[in-house]
C-alpha cells in the first residue's frame, strides 16, 4: 500500500511529525512532572516539619501541665493555651495540605484522632485547673482558718483544774498532729494519710467531749472539728480527682497523641523519600526516551533527504527531458523508469503513451480531415431540409390562421345578421328557431376562436400583454360571462375573493379572463346540478414587485378518475371519449388554458374525484401596481349596530368582507332571529341569509316586525332560486344581494344598505351582474369603410338600428376620395385590411390632408396590442374589434355622437 | 468493665431535660397570652441517673419510662468524671451507677445513703456472688474488694460482710474481663490451661501488646502478668503495698523502655482500632470490643486465663440527697432493673445480672444456653442492635457463668495505695 511516492512521503512526514509531537509531549510532561514533584517535595518537607512541631508542642504541653500541678502557676496556664492553639493550627495546616492529596483517608483518620485527643487534653486540663484551684481555696480560706480558730477556742488558762488543763493540752496536741498529717497530705497526697488524720481528730474530739458536761461552749469546738474533718476529706477527693486526670487520663491522651504523631512522621518521611525516588526515576526515564527520540529523528530526516534525491528528484529530471523532447515533436528512442511502479513509473508510462499517441494523432488527423468534408456536405443538406420543414409548419399554421380568419368573416356576417333579425318583430316560433341558429353560430365562432388561438400559440405568435387593469372589472366581466350559462342550468355560482387584494394589478386581463372563463365554462358544462365556486386569493412576494394570484374553480360535477386527470391537459383530449358525446366541446379549452397560464409564468393543476367534482387551481404571476387601493375600503361607523343572521357559521356573505369595511357586527345563527329581535333598534341594520322560499316563509313574521320597526334590512341569496330576490323586494322595502358577486359589489351593497342617504344612482335594489340594456337613437352620418360585403351588410344594419345614416366605401382609396369630396361625415368606421389602400394608410392620408377633427375608428379582426398601437400611430381615434357587436358599436357611438332628441 | 475514663462525650443533641424545660417555658408563655391553656402537662416524677454508657443506654431508658411512667434523665459521663461529680455534688443526681471500686470513697464521703433491703422486691432471688462471695462451693473469692465484702452497712457505719437490712449498693450488672488476642497472629490457646496473663509480657509479642490506660484495671492485668511470668511475687494482689508497687513498676518500666507495649488505649473504640489496624496482637480487653472485632471478621479470642479473671461488679447507689417521690421512683427503678427484661437485655450484650433466673423467660433457650450456660450456640444470635453477634456453633470462652465466676483472680479495687499507684502509673506510661 506504500507503493506510491505520495504515500511514502506522507508516511515519512507523519512519522517525523509524530516524533516531534512525542518529543514535545515528553518534554512538557517531564517539565510538569518536575514542577509537580517540586511541589510535592516542598509539601512533604512542610508536612514533616509540621508533624515534628506537633510532637515537640505536646511534650511542651505535658511539661506545663506538670508545672501547673506542682505550682498552680498562672503562666503555665497561658503557655498551655498558647501551645494548644498552636497545635490546633498546625493540625489544621496539616489537614489542608493533606486534603490536596489522594489516598489521604489514613492521614485524616490520624489527624482526627489526634485532634480528639488534643480536645480531650484541653478539656481535662480545665478540670484540673478547677480542681487545683478548689483545693487551694479549700486549704487557704477553709482549713487553715478553721485550724487557727480551733487553736484559739481551745484556750488553756491557769484557772482551770489540772485535769481540764491536761485534757485541753491533749486535744491541742492531737489537733497539731492532725495538722501535721494535713500538711503531709498536701506535700504527698496519699490516701494512707487520711486514716491517721481522722484518728487524731477523733482523739481530739474525745478530749473535748470530756469537758462538754461542764462547759456547753465546747459544742462549737466539736462542730468545728467535724467541719475541719469533712473539709479535709473533700480536699482529698478533689486532689485525687485532678491527680487522676493528670497522671492517667491526660498522660494517656498525650501518649497516644505522640504515638500518632510519630506514626504520621514515619508516613510523611516515607512519602518524601518515595517522592524523591519517583522524581529521579521519572527524570531518568524522560531523558533516556528524549535522547532516543532525537536519535531516531535525525536518522529519519537524513533518510528522507536521501530518498527524495535518489528516488524522486533525479528520475523526475530525466522524465522532464523526455517530455520536453516529445512536446517539441522530436522522436524518443527509449523512455527510462518504465519498470517502476510508483508515480515516476506512471509518469514514464504517460510519456510512453504520449509518445505512441503522437504517432497515432498524425494518422488520425488525415482521417478526420476527409470525414470533415463529408460532414459538411451532410450539414448543408440538413439545413436545407430543416428549412423546408419549418416552412411547411409555418405555412400550415398560417393556413390554419388564414382559414379561421376566412371562416370568421362569413360567420360574423351570419351572427351579426341573426342579431339584427332577432331585434325585429318575429313570431315566437321564428324567434325560437333564429335564437337556436344564433346560438349555433356562437358555438361555431368560439370553436373557430379556439382554433385560431391554438394555432397562434403553436406558431409562437401569441403575446402576453402587460397593462394595468382593474381587478374588479376583471371579476365582474368573468361573472357576467358565466352567470347566464349557470342560470340556464340552474346552478349556484359562488364567488369569493380575499378582500385585501389590491384593486389594480399589472398583467394581461384579456388572457386571464380567457383562462378563467374557460375553466368556469368547463365547470358549468360538466355539472348537472349543484354549484360552481370561484375562490381568489393572492400572495405578495416580498422584495419584488411580483404577486401570485391563486384562483380555485370548484364544481360539484362529474369529476374525473386519476387516469383521466393525467391526460386532461393534453391537446384535443377530453377526459373520456364519451364526454364529447355527452357534453360536447373540442377538447382544446384546457390545452389553451395550460399554454396561456404557462405563457403568463403560472401553473395550473387539478384535483378531482369521480362523481364528486373537480377543483382547478391556477396560479398566476402578476406585477403589483403602484396604485395602493384595495378592493374594499373602510366604511365610517354608523349609528346603529349590524346584525348578520345565517344558517351556519359560514354564511352567504364572506364575513371577511364585513371585517374589511371595519364595521362592528354581530354574527348570529338564523334560529336566534326571533329570540334576539328585541335587542335590535331602529338605528340598527340587519343582514339575513335567505336560502329559499321556505326560509322566507318561516322567518316572515320576524322580518316583517323588523321592517315595521324601521330597521334597515338587507337580504343575501344564492344564485338559485333566481326569482327569490324579486319576491323578497316585492314584499318589503329592502335591498338584496345575490350570488355571485364581487367584493366591490358586496361593499357597495353594504354601503347603500347602511347609509341610506347615499342611495342615489342604483337602478334598482337588486345587485346583480346584468348589464343595463337600452335602445337609444343617435344623430349622425357615418362612413363605413369595409371591403367585405357581408360585413358591410351587418354593420349597415346595426347603424340603422342606432338611427344613423351612412355611406359605404369599398376600400381606403374610395374612402379618402369620398371624404375629400364631401367632408360631412361625423364618424368613419375604417377597416384595417383592405385591397387597394389599407385602413392605416387611408387614415394617414386623411390626416395629412387636414382632416384632423374627423373621428376615425379602426375595425380589425386582430385584437392584438401592436394593432392598437399601430392604429393610434396612424392617427385613429378609437378602435373596435370585429365581429362588430351591437353593444360595442353602441358604446362607441354613444361616446362620440349625440342622442336623438325624442 | 471497671473504673476507666471511657471517653464518652455527653450527647450534643438537646437532652430531654432541656427539651422539657423549653417546652414548659413555651407553655407558660402561651398561657400568658391566651389565658386559656389547652395543654396541661401531666406531673411526672423525674429520676436523674448519673453513670456510664455501659448501663445508661437509650433503649433501657425508653423501656423504663414506659414501664414505670416516670421521666428518666440519664447523664452518662466518663468514669473519672462520674465519681468526681458524685463526690462533690450529691444533689445533682438520684441514682449513681458505676463499679464496685468506687463504693469505698463514695461511702466515706457520705455522698450516698444506705438502701433499705426490705424495699427490694427481688432481694431473695439475688445469687450468692454478693451474699456469700461464692457462686459455687469450689469458687475462689478473688483478691481485692470482692463485692460481698463491701455490700452491707455494719452497725458502726462501716461496710462489711455481715448481713444487715442496709446495703450500700444494689447488685445488678457484672462480668469478668481478661485479655483478647488475634488468632491470626497468636496460636489459639486452651481455656484455663495454656491461656495465661503471662502472655502480656511474652518477649515474642514485643511491640504488639496493648494495655488499658487505667491504674485500677491495667495495673491488675500487669500485676497478674508479672506474677504469671514469675518476675514478681505478691503477698496479696488485691492490696499491693508501696514496695510491691515499686517492684512491679521497676519491671514494667524496663519492658516499656524495650518498646514492649504497642499502646495504652483510652476507650473501647480505641482498643478496637488497635486490634483492627494490627497495632497490637494481644491486649487488655472488654467484651464489647471483642464482639465488635468478631463482627468485622477479625478472629479475636477473649482468653480464659488459667490464673483466673479480673472481675468487676456494677453498683447502683442512692444519692444521699434523694428523698420523697424521687426516692420512691429510685426504688421503683432498682426493682425494675431486677424484673427480668433488663437482665435479658444486657445478657445479649454479654453482661450478667444478679438474679438471672428472672430473665430466662425473656431469653430464648439458645440465648440462655449460650450466654449463661456456656454451651455451643445452636443458632445465630442477635445483639440488642439486632445484628448477628454470635454465629451458630460459637462457644463463649471461659464457659458458663458459674465456671467463669468461680475463676476470679482479682476484683477491680481502689487499693489504699491507690494514690501512689496513680503516680507510678504516670511514670510508667510516660517513660
Amino acid at each position: 500500500m506504500f507503493r506510491t511516492i505520495k504515500a511514502q512521503i506522507l508516511l515519512i512526514s507523519a512519522t517525523l511529525v509524530l516524533l516531534l509531537l512525542s518529543q514535545v509531549y515528553l518534554s512538557r510532561n517531564s517539565q510538569s512532572t518536575f514542577v509537580d514533584v517540586l511541589d510535592l517535595t516542598q509539601q512533604a518537607v512542610v508536612k514533616v516539619s509540621l508533624v515534628r512541631e506537633l510532637e515537640r508542642d505536646v511534650i511542651d504541653l505535658q511539661r506545663n501541665v506538670l508545672i501547673y500541678k506542682e505550682s498552680a502557676s498562672e503562666s503555665a496556664i497561658s503557655r498551655f493555651n498558647l501551645l494548644i492553639d498552636q497545635n490546633q493550627n498546625n493540625l489544621k495546616r496539616l489537614e489542608d495540605l493533606i486534603s490536596q492529596e489522594e489516598n489521604n483517608a489514613l492521614y485524616f483518620d490520624y489527624i482526627t484522632r489526634m485532634r480528639t485527643h488534643l480536645d480531650d487534653y484541653k478539656e481535662n486540663f480545665s478540670s484540673v485547673i478547677e480542681g487545683r484551684s478548689k483545693q487551694q481555696t479549700l486549704y487557704s480560706s477553709g482549713l487553715s482558718n478553721e485550724l487557727e480558730t480551733l487553736f484559739n477556742n481551745i484556750r488553756v488558762n491557769q484557772n482551770q483544774s489540772l485535769a481540764v488543763q491536761d485534757s485541753l493540752e491533749n486535744a491541742k496536741y492531737h489537733l497539731a498532729r492532725a495538722e501535721n498529717f494535713l500538711l503531709q497530705y498536701l506535700q504527698t497526697p496519699e490516701q494512707q494519710l487520711v486514716d491517721p488524720f481522722q484518728q487524731q481528730i477523733m482523739m481530739a474530739k474525745v478530749q473535748i467531749n470530756k469537758q462538754l458536761s461542764t462547759n456547753k461552749n465546747y459544742q462549737t469546738v466539736i462542730d468545728r472539728l467535724n467541719q475541719f474533718e469533712s473539709d479535709f476529706l473533700q480536699l482529698t477527693q478533689i486532689t485525687r480527682g485532678y491527680l487522676f486526670l493528670v497522671n492517667v487520663v491526660m498522660a494517656g491522651s498525650a501518649n497516644e497523641f505522640l504515638f500518632l504523631a510519630r506514626e504520621l512522621n514515619k508516613m510523611v518521611t516515607e512519602q518524601l523519600i518515595e517522592t524523591n525516588m519517583g522524581v529521579k526515576l521519572t527524570l531518568d526515564k524522560t531523558s533516556i526516551s528524549s535522547n532516543l527520540f532525537s536519535a531516531v529523528g535525525i536518522i529519519l530526516a537524513t533518510a528522507t533527504a536521501l530518498f527524495l534525491i535518489y528516488k524522486i528528484m533525479l528520475p523526475i529530471n530525466t522524465i522532464t527531458n523526455v517530455f520536453q523532447r516529445l512536446a517539441k515533436g522530436k522522436d524518443v528512442t527509449s523512455i527510462p523508469s518504465l519498470h517502476r511502479k510508483d508515480e515516476i513509473g506512471l509518469l514514464a508510462k504517460a510519456a510512453d503513451v504520449f509518445h505512441r499517441k503522437n504517432k497515432q494523432t498524425a494518422t488520425l488527423l488525415k482521417q478526420s480531415q476527409s470525414l470533415n468534408a463529408q460532414q459538411e456536405a451532410l450539414n448543408t443538406q440538413l439545413i436545407a431540409s430543416n428549412q423546408k420543414v419549418e416552412q411547411a409548419t409555418a405555412s400550415k399554421s398560417m393556413f390554419l390562421a388564414n382559414m379561421s380568419h376566412e371562416i370568421r368573416t362569413p360567420m360574423n356576417g351570419i351572427i351579426g345578421m341573426l342579431e339584427i333579425v332577432l331585434r325585429s318583430d318575429l313570431t315566437p316560433s321564428q324567434r325560437e328557431q333564429l335564437t337556436k341558429a344564433a346560438h349555433s353560430g356562437q358555438i361555431l365562432m368560439s370553436l373557430i376562436n379556439d382554433i385560431l388561438d391554438f394555432s397562434k400559440i403553436e406558431a409562437g405568435k401569441l403575446d402576453i400583454e402587460s397593462t394595468e387593469f382593474s381587478v374588479e372589472s376583471l371579476f365582474a366581466n368573468i361573472l357576467a360571462n358565466i352567470a347566464n350559462r349557470a342560470q340556464e342550468k340552474n346552478l349556484n355560482v359562488r364567488f369569493s375573493a380575499n378582500p385585501n387584494m389590491p384593486a389594480h394589478l399589472i398583467g394581461d386581463p384579456l388572457r386571464i379572463s380567457q383562462v378563467l372563463i374557460n375553466l368556469c365554462s368547463n365547470a358549468i358544462k360538466f355539472t348537472r346540478n349543484g354549484h360552481v365556486s370561484i375562490d381568489v386569493d393572492f400572495k405578495f412576494h416580498n422584495d419584488t414587485q411580483l404577486l401570485s394570484l391563486f384562483i380555485d374553480v370548484t364544481d360539484s360535477g362529474i369529476g374525473m378518475s386519476a387516469a383521466q386527470v393525467s391526460k386532461i391537459f393534453d391537446s384535443f383530449t377530453q377526459a373520456d371519449g364519451s364526454t364529447s358525446r355527452n357534453f360536447g366541446g373540442s377538447g382544446l379549452g384546457l390545452s389553451i388554458v395550460t399554454q396561456l397560464v404557462e405563457l403568463m409564468g403560472g401553473s395550473v393543476s387539478v384535483k378531482s374525484e369521480e362523481n364528486k367534482g373537480s377543483t382547478f387551481k391556477v396560479e398566476l404571476l402578476l406585477t403589483q401596481s403602484k396604485n395602493p387601493d384595495q378592493m374594499i375600503s373602510a366604511l365610517p361607523q354608523p349609528k346603529g349596530k349590524l346584525y348578520y343572521y345565517s344558517a351556519s357559521r359560514k354564511g352567504f356573505l364572506n364575513t371577511e368582507y364585513i371585517e374589511k369595511t371595519g364595521l362592528n357586527y354581530h354574527h348570529m345563527p338564523m334560529s336566534q332571529l326571533s329570540a334576539t329581535l328585541k335587542e335590535i333598534g331602529s338605528d340598527d341594520t340587519v343582514l339575513l341569509d335567505i336560502e329559499d322560499q321556505g326560509v322566507f316563509r318561516s322567518d316572515y313574521e320576524s322580518i316583517d316586525k323588523l321592517v315595521s320597526n324601521a330597521v334597515k334590512v338587507g337580504f343575501i341569496t344564492n344564485s338559485q332560486p333566481s326569482n327569490l330576490p324579486n319576491q323578497l323586494l316585492a314584499t318589503w322595502p329592502a335591498k338584496c344581494l345575490s350570488h355571485p358577486f364581487t367584493p366591490q359589489q358586496a361593499f357597495s351593497f353594504l354601503q347603500h344598505l347602511m347609509y341610506t342617504e347615499l342611495q342615489v344612482k342604483s337602478r334598482d335594489d337588486i345587485f346583480t351582474n346584468e348589464q343595463p340594456t337600452c335602445h337609444s337613437q343617435y344623430e349622425g352620418h357615418v362612413l363605413l369603410v369595409e371591403d367585405n360585403s357581408i360585413n358591410q351588410a351587418v354593420a349597415s344594419e346595426m347603424l340603422k338600428l342606432l338611427g344613423l345614416t351612412y355611406d359605404i366605401a369599398e376600400n381606403g382609396y374610395q374612402a379618402v376620395t369620398k371624404i375629400v369630396n364631401s367632408p360631412q361625415y361625423d364618424l368613419v368606421l375604417m377597416d384595417i385590411q383592405m385591397p387597394v389602400m389599407d385602413g392605416y394608410e387611408a387614415t394617414r392620408t386623411l390626416r395629412e390632408k387636414g382632416h384632423d377633427k374627423l373621428i376615425i375608428c379602426g375595425l380589425s379582426a386582430n385584437a392584438m396590442k401592436q394593432d392598437y398601437a399601430k392604429a393610434k400611430e396612424a392617427g385613429m381615434d378609437d378602435y373596435i374589434v370585429k365581429p362588430i357587436k351591437h353593444k360595442l358599436l353602441e358604446n362607441l357611438v354613444a361616446k362620440y355622437l349625440k342622442t336623438k332628441s325624442v | 468493665m471497671a473504673s476507666i475514663n471511657l471517653s464518652v462525650k455527653p450527647p450534643t443533641k438537646v437532652t430531654r431535660r432541656q427539651a422539657l424545660k423549653s417546652i414548659s417555658q413555651a407553655i407558660v408563655g402561651a398561657t400568658a397570652i391566651t389565658q386559656a391553656p389547652y395543654v396541661f402537662a401531666r406531673q411526672r416524677t423525674q429520676l436523674r441517673v448519673l453513670g456510664t454508657h455501659v448501663t445508661l443506654q437509650e433503649q433501657l431508658r425508653q423501656k423504663a419510662m414506659e414501664d414505670l411512667g416516670i421521666d428518666l434523665i440519664f447523664e452518662p459521663k466518663g468514669s473519672a468524671a462520674v465519681i468526681q461529680k458524685a463526690l462533690v455534688n450529691p444533689n445533682s443526681f438520684d441514682l449513681y451507677e458505676q463499679w464496685s471500686n468506687s463504693i469505698r470513697p463514695l461511702w466515706a464521703s457520705g455522698s450516698i445513703q444506705a438502701i433499705d433491703k426490705n424495699r427490694l422486691q427481688y432481694w431473695d432471688e439475688i445469687n450468692p456472688l454478693c451474699k456469700t462471695g461464692k457462686v459455687s462451693p469450689n469458687a475462689s473469692y478473688g483478691a481485692g474488694d470482692a463485692p460481698y465484702k463491701i455490700l452491707h452497712v455494719q452497725p458502726d457505719g462501716k461496710l462489711g460482710k455481715t448481713h444487715t437490712d442496709q446495703i450500700s449498693f444494689l447488685p445488678y450488672v457484672h462480668n469478668v474481663d481478661s485479655f483478647g488476642y488475634n488468632t491470626n497472629a497468636i496460636t489459639k490457646g486452651e481455656a484455663y490451661k495454656t491461656e495465661s496473663w503471662g502472655w502480656l509480657l511474652e518477649p515474642r509479642f514485643t511491640g504488639k501488646v496493648g494495655i488499658v490506660n487505667a491504674p485500677t484495671i491495667g495495673l491488675f492485668d500487669l500485676a497478674l502478668a508479672t506474677q504469671a511470668q514469675g518476675l514478681v511475687k505478691f503477698e496479696d494482689i488485691g492490696n499491693l503495698t508501696k514496695i510491691d508497687l515499686d517492684r512491679l513498676f521497676n519491671v514494667l518500666i524496663d519492658f516499656k523502655r524495650q518498646n514492649h507495649f504497642g499502646g495504652f488505649w483510652n476507650s473501647v473504640p480505641e482498643s478496637v482500632d488497635y486490634m483492627r489496624t494490627d497495632r497490637v496482637a494481644i491486649q487488655s480487653m472488654f467484651s464489647p470490643a471483642v464482639s465488635a472485632l468478631n463482627g468485622r471478621n477479625i478472629p479475636v479470642r477473649f482468653a480464659a486465663p488459667k490464673e483466673g479473671y479480673r472481675g468487676w461488679h456494677g453498683v447502683m447507689c442512692l444519692s444521699a440527697a434523694s428523698r420523697g417521690r424521687s426516692k420512691d421512683a429510685a426504688y421503683d427503678y432498682m426493682n425494675w432493673w431486677l424484673s427480668g427484661w433488663p437482665g435479658a437485655f444486657v445478657a445479649k450484650q454479654g453482661y450478667y445480672i444478679s438474679n438471672p433466673q428472672r430473665s430466662t423467660s425473656f431469653l430464648s433457650s439458645a440465648e440462655w444456653d449460650y450466654w449463661y450456660q456456656g454451651k455451643q450456640a445452636t443458632q445465630a444470635l442477635r445483639g440488642t442492635d439486632n445484628k448477628i453477634s454470635v454465629l451458630q456453633g460459637d462457644i463463649r470462652s471461659g464457659g458458663s457463668y458459674t465456671k467463669r465466676f468461680s475463676n476470679v483472680a482479682v476484683w477491680n479495687t481502689a487499693m489504699p495505695t491507690y494514690d501512689y499507684s496513680v503516680q507510678k502509673w504516670y511514670e510508667f506510661i510516660s517513660s
